[in-house]
């Protein structure tokens, strides 16, 4: 599948990859030119392939079923992160919910669309994934960029709220919301204005530095951030709590996982997700073993070159006993053991 | 496009004859093209043996770590070990300053087996 700035990313000559049945820009300059731009100035990601779902009112009750964190709390104009757990509490999906007048849209996963509808189980829940554009503008300038184009009522929108706004006729909703552990936006719109939507960005960006930036850096960009990547961080054998994710979980309300979740949240979770630094450059993948002398006693999730720390970083599920912050420890890759850090996430936190 | 005097192996070594038996081995524009942005290097010691095809190190960029293979057998008699610290020469001048190993090599007659650089350049160019 093709999102509607295929062309523009292979105009630009990004390398292109295969993402979830999606062809995707991997990197148009270099993965950490791009990355060291969003931290510096900002970026332009296409994010077309996001699964978008349109839940009505009417259907709220199955919505707060279905995920972890409370809808009631939710108010018009904001959004939260949420969790879809299945009967064990293992996690389908992490997602945002965003309520817009009565009615709910939720964000998830490009991999887990089918899931998270499944999930669901309503018929008049829309899927609007190839109905509506989505690109995600984000670094310390995106702020400025976005006042150049919507006016200056864009500063106001607080944190994990959002607002509406009109484009030459077209209206476009904009979250403050994103994935890079900077200040950044996340635009909706209808899918026919994408590419003009792209290019007025592009064109008013451009006195502040602004960048296409592919999948590669927004992978590069959340690790170093903390924020975790489901199949990595997240699947269904991992429970929301081993994630650090208990803040997300709300126990007071009926949804699907509730009975192993409390259960779960009583005791001390056998595992949990912790960060790793190195000063040696070689990258802990994902799978790699961790070790404390000779015993294994967790496995990397994701793991990365970190341009802002100029260190090698990665999250990994340590087992507790070995959890404690300035243990070191070692992460086999490939024929040798080179000593981590342990660390708490994030790694990266931006200038306020 | 890829230097007349260098041998190619299919997976983007290139050979330098430096003697009558001994090669200088680094890798091509188009695998350094291919990895990104390169953030790390293992290199073997002085006087391991490597063979033909098989791993003599690792590339490593964000998004992958590859193996460097050998394009001969033999014994390695040098190491370049300033490359580790100045990875960018691999994209300013991958083969000179980028060479990665010295190998001695245990049959002269494995060269006849690697590519020239027309044919390296017929499967290899950036339009392929």
């Amino acid at each position: 599948m093709r999102t509607p700035l295929y062309d523009i990313h292979v105009g630009l000559g990004a390398k292109m990859v295969d993402f979830n049945g999606w062809e995707m820009p991997l990197y148009y300059s270099g993965i950490i030119k791009e990355h060291q731009t969003v931290r510096s100035a900002a970026g332009i990601f296409d994010l077309c392939h996001m699964a978008r779902i349109h839940v009505p009112a009417e259907n709220m009750d199955q919505l707060q079923y279905c995920t972890t964190n409370d809808i009631k709390s939710l108010k018009n104009g904001r959004a939260h992160y949420s969790l879809v757990c299945d009967n064990l509490g293992g996690v389908i999906d992490d997602i945002l919910v965003y309520k817009n007048g009565k009615d709910y849209f939720v964000v998830a996963n490009a991999g887990n669309r089918e899931a998270v509808l499944n999930a669901l189980e309503e018929d008049n829940v829309t899927d609007l994934t190839e109905k509506k554009g989505m690109i995600a503008v984000q670094g310390p300038k995106s702020e400025d960029i976005l006042c150049e184009l919507f006016g200056k009522d864009i500063a106001s929108i607080n944190s994990y709220a959002f607002s509406f706004f009109s484009l030459c006729g077209d209206e476009v909703m904009v979250s403050r919301t994103g994935y890079t552990g900077e200040d950044g936006f996340e635009l909706y719109f209808d899918a026919g204005k994408c590419q003009s939507i792209w290019e007025a960005l592009m064109e008013r960006g451009a006195n502040w530095g602004l960048q296409p930036v592919g999948l590669g850096a927004r992978d590069t960009l959340r690790l170093e951030a903390g924020m975790p990547l489901y199949g990595h961080e997240l699947d269904l054998t991992i429970d929301p709590f081993e994630a650090g994710l208990g803040n997300f979980v709300c126990l007071d309300k009926p949804f699907r996982g509730r009975e192993a979740l409390v259960k779960y949240s009583q005791e001390k979770p056998m595992k949990q997700l912790k960060g790793l630094v190195s000063e040696q450059k070689a990258i802990p993948r994902e799978g790699y073993k961790v070790f404390r002398n000779d015993q294994c006693v967790g496995e990397i999730t994701s793991g990365s070159y970190s341009p802002a720390l100029d260190k090698s970083i990665g999250m990994a599920y340590i087992e507790q006993d070995f959890c404690r912050k300035g243990k070191e420890l070692e992460v086999q890759i490939r024929k040798r053991k080179i000593p981590f850090k342990l660390t708490e996430l994030p790694f990266y936190k931006k200038e306020e | 496009m890829y230097p007349d005097d260098l041998k190619y192996t299919e997976s983007h070594e290139w050979v330098r004859k430096e003697g009558d038996d001994v090669v200088s081995v680094g890798i091509t524009e188009f695998a350094v093209e291919e990895l990104g942005d390169v953030v790390f290097i293992e290199l073997p010691e002085d006087g391991d043996t490597t063979g033909k095809g098989s791993p003599f190190g690792a590339i490593e960029s964000v998004k992958a770590v590859v193996d460097l293979n050998s394009p001969v057998t033999g014994e390695i008699t040098d190491v370049n070990s300033e490359l580790a610290d100045n990875l960018e020469v691999l994209n300013s001048d991958p083969y000179n300053e980028g060479w990665m190993i010295r190998i001695k090599l245990d049959d002269p007659d494995e060269l006849d087996d690697l590519m020239d650089s027309a044919e390296y350049s017929e499967q290899f160019s950036e339009d392929n």
